[in-house]
């Protein structure tokens, strides 16, 4: 990236246009964020949650609402929806995400990751109908899955406060602004024409759709907080490493042994 | 050169094939274990019999493939050096219940299901076999075994950790209520498994 400005050839005027100016600032931010992620490791991603009382106190509001009212509701919609519906709402979501992920792809020097995901985007628009269909990966090209947490992450801001979310549920607060920015996204593409019960729909084919995985947690966990929490902090380092993060040491308190 | 220096290479030389031989077959041996392992589950679905049945078909397989004491040693952290020797046997067998009633619960029956092997390399002091578990009409899920010694110690799925998932989460339980609650809620658990699948025959 570096060569690349420098071979820029930029006289003392055209530094100072603010187009420049900008320019210089990406190429700054991918160079920082290509280079971030390289030097960290596993344990820079582990949990850290200093205020844990309040966060399990939301927690357990909201598990006791999401438990007796939202979960009844889902468990219904699920058996009076067919299944081709509901993967078409989660497909019509899952397009307008892809416009952030191929814009947090470009940011972290991923080209090839943001060149594909504005292709499922244009593809999946057009041929897939609005979003419904997902042809896009029917032709082989895979979503890249990036968000602005991880952009950051990437960037090297590793550990991050835990956040229990009403509604939302865990997150972090490198993570936080991303989230918030994803649920405004849909009313800053469609505007007026994405209504409240639209984004109602979408939030509980959503919270339909995570069912399986909510009740194997609750089938498994001994302390769903801990659990909920030790999860999302294992998948986000995942993600930020796409797929490949570094090994965890499980063996430090038994070093003397092996 | 003399012909002491050239021995010493010609020794060298041995010792490194000797070494990455010995690694090749390791790794060639942990991905056929865990292909094993796969057979076994497919078969465990395809059968289609009750818990018990399936629960006496997993037991000699997971005792053949994981190294439970590792993971028990791991889960209970320094906790673990605080107990006796029986009590360290009474929760690997606890573990050892737990981990065949999950598997039993989850691979419960055959969907057009499939394993691909991905990689199998060195990591750390172990080794690490990559898979895929393909399944129809859904989003195949990554699941990679991670090998200490002759046994796995951990799996993960996605990218989430089955140790570390287990390791936070018995942990919370002996910092807030203790050992001797730990192993009712594990008991618990394992009785939960079992009601359920009485529950749905």
């Amino acid at each position: 990236m570096v060569t690349l400005i420098s071979k820029r050839r930029l006289d003392s005027t055209s530094w100072a246009k603010p187009y420049n100016r900008s320019l210089l600032l990406v190429f700054f931010l991918m160079s920082t964020v290509s280079t971030g992620c390289s030097s960290m490791g596993s344990s820079d991603f582990e949990v850290f949650d200093p205020n844990e009382g309040i966060n399990r106190s939301i927690y357990s509001i909201s598990d006791r609402l999401d438990k007796r009212v939202v979960v009844p509701v889902a468990r219904s919609y699920k058996s009076l929806t067919p299944g081709w519906l509901r993967a078409g709402i989660s497909n019509i979501s899952g397009n307008i995400l892809e416009l952030d992920s191929a814009l947090n792809a470009v940011l972290q020097g991923k080209s090839k990751a943001g060149f594909s995901d504005f292709s499922r985007v244009l593809l999946n628009s057009t041929i897939g109908i609005g979003g419904v269909f997902d042809a896009a990966s029917d032709l082989g090209i895979d979503f890249s899955n990036e968000d602005l947490g991880q952009t950051f992450g990437m960037a090297g801001w590793s550990r991050s406060r835990y956040l229990y979310v009403p509604i939302a549920g865990p997150t972090t607060m490198r993570d936080a602004p991303g989230m918030a920015y994803r649920s405004f996204l849909p009313r800053l593409i469609f505007g007026g024409a994405y209504t409240w019960w639209l984004g109602g729909i979408s939030m509980l084919n959503t919270r339909a759709e995570a069912l399986t995985l909510t009740d194997t947690r609750d089938s498994t966990a001994l302390d769903p907080y801990a659990f909920t929490r030790e999860a999302y902090y294992q998948r986000r380092k995942y993600l930020i490493f796409d797929g490949d993060p570094p090994a965890d040491n499980f063996f430090e308190d038994f070093d003397e042994d092996y | 050169m003399d012909q002491f220096g050239i021995s010493m290479m010609k020794a060298m030389f041995f010792f490194a094939y000797f070494v990455s031989n010995q690694v090749l077959a390791d790794v060639d041996a942990c991905e056929s274990r865990i292909e094993s392992f796969h057979s076994a589950l497919i078969q465990v679905m395809k059968l289609e019999g009750d818990y018990n049945y399936r629960t006496e078909v997993l037991y000699p397989v997971v005792d053949s493939l994981f190294s439970l004491t590792n993971i028990a040693r791991i889960s209970l952290g320094r906790q673990w050096r605080n107990l006796e020797e029986k009590q360290q046997k009474e929760f690997v067998d606890l573990l050892r219940e737990l981990i065949v009633s999950t598997y039993a619960d989850r691979f419960k029956k055959y969907n057009g299901q499939s394993f691909v092997t991905i990689s199998a390399d060195q990591v750390n002091r172990g080794w690490v076999v990559k898979t895929e578990l393909r399944r129809l009409n859904d989003k195949p899920v990554r699941l990679d075994y991670y090998f200490l010694g002759d046994g796995v110690f951990n799996v993960v799925a996605d990218g989430v950790s089955d140790l570390s998932l287990r390791r936070a989460d018995y942990n919370s339980i002996l910092k807030t209520e203790g050992y001797l609650a730990l192993l009712d809620h594990l008991r618990q658990k394992i009785d939960g498994y079992s009601n359920k699948q009485a529950s749905t025959r």
